[in-house]
């Protein structure tokens, strides 16, 4: 296999879910932080409720996340942290990433 | 799949990456107050050592020292993560965890339970006026805690914590030449003020900082 074939296969091979700018700058949030809250994904994302939520119920629908619900005084918040099946996909998605960049130099 | 579209991830993962590793520098603030103790607890007894004050005095000043940083480690963290609606448990700071873990209770322990070895000890007793025992014991932990240091700084890529760590290893030669006795003002000047200061300028470069973040829509 020549290195433009091996660049086409790492290529396919990104994981869609995460490949998604939203998705990946979530995962990658939690990668580095343990438990995040909604309003502190929204803060460091500047995106909206709505889209956050969405991307959110995507993460968490491929088993990448997972949601844990706790009141804190009388205020419900929303935590989230990566399964390990995303830190896994996480971790993967950027060796696949960095394959494609030392291909990309290479040439 | 486009070249841009790989280009944007890696920017967005960089800009991604300075947000987090600005908004940690608030934990500087609980390395501060650890190196601050570190530093009142070691010069104190240091003084007590050099003016042969009996050493139970440097020994509850040290004590009270660790104990105001260990109880307020917990409190400082808590309202850290209320501010920044996260906490500081990533994949890096289990890394860290774990070195420290390795090094100074592993190291650590094998290297008390060396010391408090029967035939260790005899050797010692016999030949250690009193005054210097405490400082022996410390030299040690000048290398533990120095290697500690050495190794946080190679896995957070910082300069200064390695730099610390080579300190306060080269400060226990430098002890070892010319007097057990100033170990404690080895550990003072390095690890105390080391901890301290780095804690203090990533605690304020923190505070200074714009809190904006990544729009990725």
């Amino acid at each position: 296999m020549n290195e433009l074939e091996k660049l086409a296969k790492t290529l396919t091979n990104l994981d869609k879910t995460l490949h998604e700018k939203t998705r990946l700058a979530i995962s990658t949030i939690l990668f580095h932080r343990r438990k995040v809250d909604f309003n502190t994904l929204r803060r460091l994302l500047e995106t909206s409720e709505g889209n956050l939520a969405t991307h959110l119920r995507k993460l968490e629908q491929a088993g990448y996340i997972e949601v844990e619900k706790r009141f804190v005084g009388r205020k419900p918040k929303t935590l989230y942290q990566l399964t390990e099946k995303g830190r896994k996909a996480y971790r993967d998605y950027l060796t696949n990433l960095r394959k494609i960049i030392i291909t990309e130099d290479r040439e | 799949m486009a070249k841009k579209e790989i280009e944007e991830r890696i920017e967005l993962l960089e800009k991604l990456g300075g947000i987090i590793r600005e908004e940690a520098r608030a934990y500087g603030i609980i390395d501060a107050v650890w190196g601050l103790a570190v530093f009142i607890g070691a010069i104190s007894f240091q003084v007590v050592e050099i003016l042969s004050i009996p050493w139970y005095y440097g020994f509850t000043i040290l004590i009270i020292s660790l104990l105001s940083a260990f109880i307020s480690t917990p409190l400082l963290k808590k309202r850290i993560e209320k501010s920044l609606g996260y906490s500081k448990g990533g994949w890096l700071s289990e890394r860290i965890k774990m070195s420290w873990l390795a090094v100074a209770l592993i190291g650590g322990t094998s290297y008390m339970l060396v010391f408090w070895s029967p035939p260790v000890t005899k050797v010692i007793l016999n030949n250690l006026p009193s005054a210097e025992i405490s400082g022996f014991i410390l030299m040690g932990w000048l290398i533990i805690d120095g290697i500690g240091s050495m190794v946080q700084g190679i896995i957070s890529e910082s300069k200064v914590y390695t730099i610390i760590g080579v300190l306060m290893v080269g400060s226990a030669v430098i002890v070892a030449n010319i007097g057990f006795i100033y170990a404690w003002s080895a550990f003072a000047l390095t690890y105390g003020l080391g901890y301290l200061s780095i804690g203090l300028k990533d605690y304020t470069s923190f505070k200074r900082s714009v809190r904006a973040g990544v729009k990725v829509e």
